[in-house]
């Protein structure tokens, strides 16, 4: 799994997702779309929805164009995780991960708990990189996707 | 070389459906014209081609139906069989077998059910197998493999015998200059050498077409030697009498492998995957935007010498551009020439008579607009024939031509292409429309007519006809708001104009391409907005004396017109204060006008249309995106869209 930190928060997801890490940079905001969404972003020529990870869980959006752009693809759609900036690959998986309780669910979009570091010091939040395309984009019916 | 069969599949499908094409629009001349034997011939062969490309392809239950039919042609030439409408009917209906039997044939398809069908119509037209004369020669391995007339001269037309100078420099090139000036003067119908092997030439050349053409020997001699290095030109017009003795020969040629017998084929044109032309298309795209970069960074560095290089690859890129966007232009025919068929069996189902004309053949359209567009026009003609146009009895009792006038026409304005469909019919029932309208809650009770833009919005209503049950309703919603939905994903818009007694024209109004499109570049506050120019009318400063209050509301006067005033800060939701110095755009669609205030236009340029995955949420006013020059995404207004609101 992808280790990244966003918000403050330690979090991963599945290294299957990630296609690219990009620097962040400058998005162009969406009208209408809800706060978390960053905007689009032009990859090489490509346009990308980047969804704001940290405003997702709650926190203030990271001005400026620190950190990163986590490139993953998931429900059909690629889209772009804005995150402070990415940390470690490792493996995760077995005693390591943990149902996620309720509350620190945000939203349906943690997948569980994954307890990191040698003595499971720190724990992080698995992302559900599907559960987020749904969320963000237009998944289930592609009219509302432009074309 | 590997041969790539899928690549021959394609070539295939094309090519057999020009040959249909040219079937389809000569059974109707000759359903037309009686005994015309020239469509006569023309049908044949394109049958007879058709039937000689499935073999090559190992299609052999098409190839086998497609032999039955020309057995039966055949029989017609000779005289054997009369021309009947039962005939016209049988070959019409043998005519659309093959086109269905060309979805998802392959070698070890049998007889489409279409196929079986017709087949037993043709026998029935015949009086028995119309094969019995004509065996099939088959080769062992069941190739049926068919090598074109051996002259590929023999035909109508004129033969054009052309001889190059001997220091000719770059024998190909005149030689391929010489069949395009041939073009210019009508359809060159074969070249010998083939056009290709010509191409490659490099040494001078001797070689002759068939051109089909009105023009004069001299003229003919005078246009090809324009070709440069001609040394003599020969124009022999008796060529056309031998096609009377010309013999279709059916060659078995063993272990002949598909591909040369596809290529011997004079071709016209190089085929190019769509896919590819995309594919130039995007990246033309990236050059356009980082020669703006580059301009930018140039302009910066203020070398003179840099500028003037810069200069001129900015003129090249620009040339280039041009050069990708026309290859991807096909004349509007191509789509256009399967709807005399369509009319003609519409007409005959409605048990109307209808006089089919089309205008404007040779407008050119870009390739993924015109594969789209067909449907929709489909849908209009369709409800013109059923709606607009009467019954040969109700037109002569209100003093018009039995025969109703359909026309589709096809016209440049600006940078856009209109495409009309007309008719000379009833034209759509206001009072009945607005009644309906009324009921349905869709316009206001005090509303007393309707005019033709809200007559439009009123029948485009999903389900707006379809749930009328009132019989001899002339309304137009049969698909009215499929053909809207269509047109608009494609970037274009329809109008509406009827006139009752008198008939109804619907016109789609579509941009030329899809990929590249002409915007005005706007800004408010810190964000840029790109509005596509085919709805922009005009632009103006902001000015007191132009913007003025009416009952509360920001109106902008311009030429005794009031037009209401929208501000892209607003429509876009966007926060802070907007500035002081401002521009105006007024926007149309249609009849309608409207004011967007933006804070700056920063200029018209080229943008490239890109998609993009558009967030669950958010406003439905973007046709989609493009990069700007500092690689900055921008959003693409749809300024149709701004209209729905106001």
């Amino acid at each position: 799994m992808l280790l990244f930190r966003a918000a403050g928060r330690l979090c991963a997801c599945e290294l299957d997702a990630v296609r690219e890490i990009v620097a962040a940079r400058p998005a162009t905001r969406l009208p209408g779309a809800p706060a978390w969404i960053d905007g689009l972003v032009n990859v090489r020529g490509t346009l990308l929805t980047v969804v704001d990870l940290a405003v997702r869980f709650g926190a203030a959006r990271a001005e400026g164009s620190a950190g990163s752009i986590v490139i993953v693809s998931g429900a059909g759609k690629v889209f772009g995780l804005r995150v402070d900036g990415v940390r470690d690959v490792r493996t995760l998986g077995g005693d390591a991960l943990e149902p996620v309780d309720a509350q620190r669910d945000a939203g349906g979009v943690v997948k569980a708990l994954a307890h990191v570091g040698a003595a499971g010091d720190e724990s992080a939040l698995v992302c559900d990189i599907e559960a987020i395309a749904r969320e963000a984009l237009a998944v289930q019916d592609g009219t509302t996707t432009h074309g | 070389m590997t041969i790539d069969p899928s690549r021959y599949a394609e070539l295939f499908r094309t090519e057999s459906r020009e040959q249909l094409s040219a079937m389809n629009r000569n059974l109707l001349l000759l359903e037309q014209g009686g005994e015309d034997q020239e469509a006569l011939g023309a049908v044949f062969r394109a049958v007879h081609t058709f039937k000689g490309m499935c073999a090559t392809m190992g299609f052999h239950s098409v190839a086998e139906f497609a032999h039955e039919v020309e057995s039966l042609l055949d029989r017609v030439r000779r005289g054997e069989k009369a021309h009947t409408p039962e005939l016209m009917d049988a070959l019409f209906a043998a005519a659309d077998a093959l086109e269905g039997a060309l979805e998802g044939v392959s070698e070890s398809s049998g007889m489409t059910e279409a196929m079986t069908a017709a087949l037993q119509r043709l026998h029935d037209v015949a009086g028995g197998s119309a094969t019995s004369e004509f065996p099939a020669v088959r080769l062992a391995g069941g190739a049926l493999v068919e090598v074109a007339a051996a002259d590929p001269l023999e035909g109508p037309g004129v033969i054009v015998r052309v001889k190059q100078r001997a220091d000719t420099m770059l024998p190909g090139v005149r030689a391929f200059l010489a069949v395009t000036k041939a073009r210019t003067l009508g359809d060159v119908a074969a070249v010998s050498p083939s056009e290709d092997a010509l191409r490659e030439a490099t040494e001078p050349q001797a070689f002759a077409m068939r051109l089909l053409t009105a023009h004069s020997a001299e003229e003919i001699e005078r246009t090809i030697r324009t070709a440069g290095d001609v040394e003599h030109v020969e124009v022999d017009a008796s060529g056309h009498t031998r096609r009377q003795s010309r013999a279709v020969v059916e060659v078995v040629a063993e272990g002949a492998s598909a591909a040369p017998a596809v290529a011997a084929r004079a071709t016209r044109h190089v085929r190019i995957d769509l896919a590819r032309l995309d594919t130039l298309m995007n990246l033309i795209g990236e050059l356009v935007i980082t020669r703006g970069r580059l301009l930018q960074l140039s302009a910066g560095i203020g070398d003179p010498r840099l500028d003037d290089a810069m200069q001129q690859a900015s003129r090249l890129i620009a040339d280039l551009q041009s050069e990708i966007i026309t290859s991807r232009m096909v004349p509007v025919w191509q789509v256009f020439d399967r709807f005399p068929r369509l009319v003609r069996d519409a007409a005959r189902q409605l048990g109307k008579e209808v006089t089919f004309a089309i205008e404007g053949k040779d407008i050119e359209l870009d390739r993924s607009l015109l594969d789209e567009i067909g449907e929709p026009l489909v849908h209009l003609l369709r409800n013109a024939m059923d709606h607009g146009i009467e019954t040969p009895e109700a037109r002569v009792l209100a003093g018009k031509p039995r025969a109703g006038r359909l026309v589709l026409s096809a016209a440049r304005d600006r940078a856009a292409v209109l495409i009309r469909v007309a008719d000379d019919g009833k034209g759509v029932d206001r009072a009945k429309v607005l009644a309906r309208a009324k009921a349905g809650g869709l316009v206001d009770a005090s509303v007393t007519s309707l005019d033709d833009e809200q007559l439009l919005r009123c029948i485009a209503q999903p389900g707006f006809s379809t749930a009328e049950q009132v019989s001899g309703m002339s309304g137009r919603g049969v698909g009215v708001d499929a053909v809207q939905t269509k047109v608009r994903t494609l970037g274009g818009l329809v109008e509406m104009r009827s006139v009752e007694g008198q008939g109804t024209t619907m016109t789609i109004r579509l941009p030329v391409t899809l990929a590249i499109v002409r915007a005005l570049l706007a800004r408010t506050g810190s964000e840029r907005y790109a509005l596509t120019l085919t709805h922009v009318r005009e632009t103006l400063e902001y000015g007191e004396g132009a913007v003025q209050q009416v009952r509360g509301r920001d109106v902008l006067v311009l030429r005794d017109e009031v037009l209401p005033l929208l501000d892209l800060r607003t429509v876009v939701r966007q926060a802070g204060e907007p500035e002081r110095s401002r521009e105006i755009v007024v926007i149309e669609r249609g009849e309608r006008r409207s004011g967007l205030v933006v804070d700056e236009l920063i200029g018209q340029q080229d943008i490239v249309v890109k998609q993009f995955d558009a967030p669950r949420e958010g406003l439905a006013l973007f046709s989609g995106a493009t990069i700007l020059a500092d690689g900055a995404p921008a959003l693409i207004v749809d300024v149709g869209s701004l209209f729905q609101g106001s």
